[in-house]
């Protein structure tokens, strides 16, 4: 963009930014339903403010946004009611809970004792047969699952709908990769982070941490390269998305 | 009975906070003004997946900052600036840019070229004349075209549907012609002034 454009877009913006004479909005609120007198004092100064009328065009777009009976409008406001748990639970969730030590007595032993025993009796066998079965081909501290010759690899985490907020993302290790790219986009492609790492995993960082909010969907994908730069694996696009009930359904 | 105002809900909500009550009125405090949301973000993004996540994100950033509403505008202002500004903000960190077939406003009118401009003194007088170019030349849609895409930096096509712009070219059709407007108007000003004046600005 030429320097002569950048001076354009400085000047005309300093000549219709907001002047001290111009309303705040609160006030020209009283000009959309307020009492005549008011009002009437209020318009002599929007009738010559281009820039009030513009604000005043926006709060009534806003406002009668409402009234307008549209399909998509329509689609969009049942999606937000089915949603609106998703946006009061988090908060509403940091409200201490009163702990009541009695209802403890009340939990049958026995049967507690057997539910506890079955997790510890299948971790055991799992990992026994884990053990024997599988021989040890590259130990590097890493997620755990490596790829050796497959051009597609795994997202690990996160993946689908998952219960809790995101904080990392995590993918299987490629044997030949010397560094990973990965990219995290919104539902209409647009790119919101990329980043690149030689590990098996990347911190999200706080700004994309602030914009996954629960039930808004993503998509991630990483794709490999080796020390050339040439491309080695790729994972595709990976969606997921933070439901607070997801481990319920 | 007649339904609790937004205001009356709010003060509801906050006398019962932490209660399944509190989530009730503040539900339907939300469910009030979900089209209004909806529709707007809509228009900012064009397409009703995204829009959807943009009206969520308002939602969540409204319930938070619930406890800042002083009651000093009607709570629907209050939903609408931060309705507007989150959209503003999810824009710019797109990083649209606006469309360089626009930035020719000014082409032409050599009061308003950098090359002309040198001192800060220069600078508030183009502004100022500028500002009175606008105000006597263009009419309200004009001058809301411009607001909207210099100074908010919308993308014309959001500009388009902010303002309901149904003509062929919409918004760019504006911009022309208030170009077009402010260049006749410029020599019609520049006709007026004193021959020493006029030489002297154009010396530069």
């Amino acid at each position: 963009m030429s320097s002569n454009s950048t001076t354009d877009r400085t000047l005309l913006r300093a000549a219709l930014a907001r002047g001290n004479a111009c309303l705040p909005i609160e006030r020209l609120e009283v000009l959309t339903e307020g009492p005549a007198a008011t009002r009437s004092k209020l318009e002599q100064h929007v009738r010559s403010c281009a820039h009030c009328q513009t604000e005043l065009e926006l709060l009534k777009t806003f406002y009668e946004g409402g009234a307008v009976d549209s399909g998509d409008v329509r689609t969009m406001t049942a999606t937000l009611r089915e949603r609106s748990k998703e946006i009061f639970r988090p908060q509403l969730d940091h409200t201490p809970r009163k702990h009541r030590w009695w209802r403890l007595v009340r939990i049958a032993w026995p049967s507690a004792l057997a539910a506890a025993a079955i997790p510890l009796v299948a971790a055991v066998v799992v990992a026994y047969r884990q053990a024997s079965l599988q021989p040890v081909l590259n130990e590097t501290p890493s997620s755990g699952r490596e790829v050796f010759r497959s051009s597609s690899f795994a997202v690990i985490s996160p993946n689908g709908d998952v219960p809790a907020q995101p904080t990392e993302i995590r993918w299987e290790r490629v044997h030949s990769a010397a560094k990973y790219q990965i990219r995290l986009s919104e539902v209409d492609g647009a790119e919101v982070w990329k980043a690149e790492t030689p590990d098996d995993h990347v911190a999200l960082p706080s700004f994309v941490l602030s914009r996954t909010v629960p039930a808004k969907t993503f998509f991630c994908e990483v794709t490999a390269y080796d020390s050339f730069g040439g491309k080695v694996g790729e994972t595709g696009s990976v969606r997921f998305r933070w439901l607070l009930n997801a481990n319920r359904q | 009975m007649e339904p609790l105002s937004d205001e009356e809900l709010i003060e509801r909500s906050r006398a019962e906070r932490g209660s399944p009550k509190a989530e009730r009125f503040l539900n339907e405090l939300f469910q009030r003004h979900h089209a209004k949301v909806a529709g707007w973000c809509l228009r900012m993004t064009g397409e009703v997946n995204s829009a959807t996540d943009l009206a969520q994100e308002i939602f969540l950033k409204a319930f938070q900052r619930l406890h800042t509403f002083q009651g000093n505008a009607k709570f629907t202002t209050w939903l609408f600036v931060i309705t507007r500004n989150h959209c503003l903000d999810e824009l710019r960190s797109k990083e649209i840019q606006l469309q360089d077939s626009s930035d020719v406003l000014l082409e032409g009118i050599a009061d308003f070229q950098c090359e002309n401009i040198s001192s800060e003194l220069e600078r508030r007088e183009s502004e100022k004349l500028l500002r009175t170019l606008i105000r006597e030349a263009l009419d309200e849609m004009e001058a809301k075209v411009l607001i909207l895409h210099y100074v908010n930096e919308l993308p014309l096509d959001v500009v388009n549907r902010m303002l309901g712009l149904t003509n062929r070219s919409g918004a760019k059709a504006y911009i022309m012609s208030a170009r077009r407007k402010l260049k006749r108007a410029h020599a019609r000003w520049k006709a007026r002034q004193p021959q020493a004046m006029r030489e002297g600005r154009d010396v530069k």
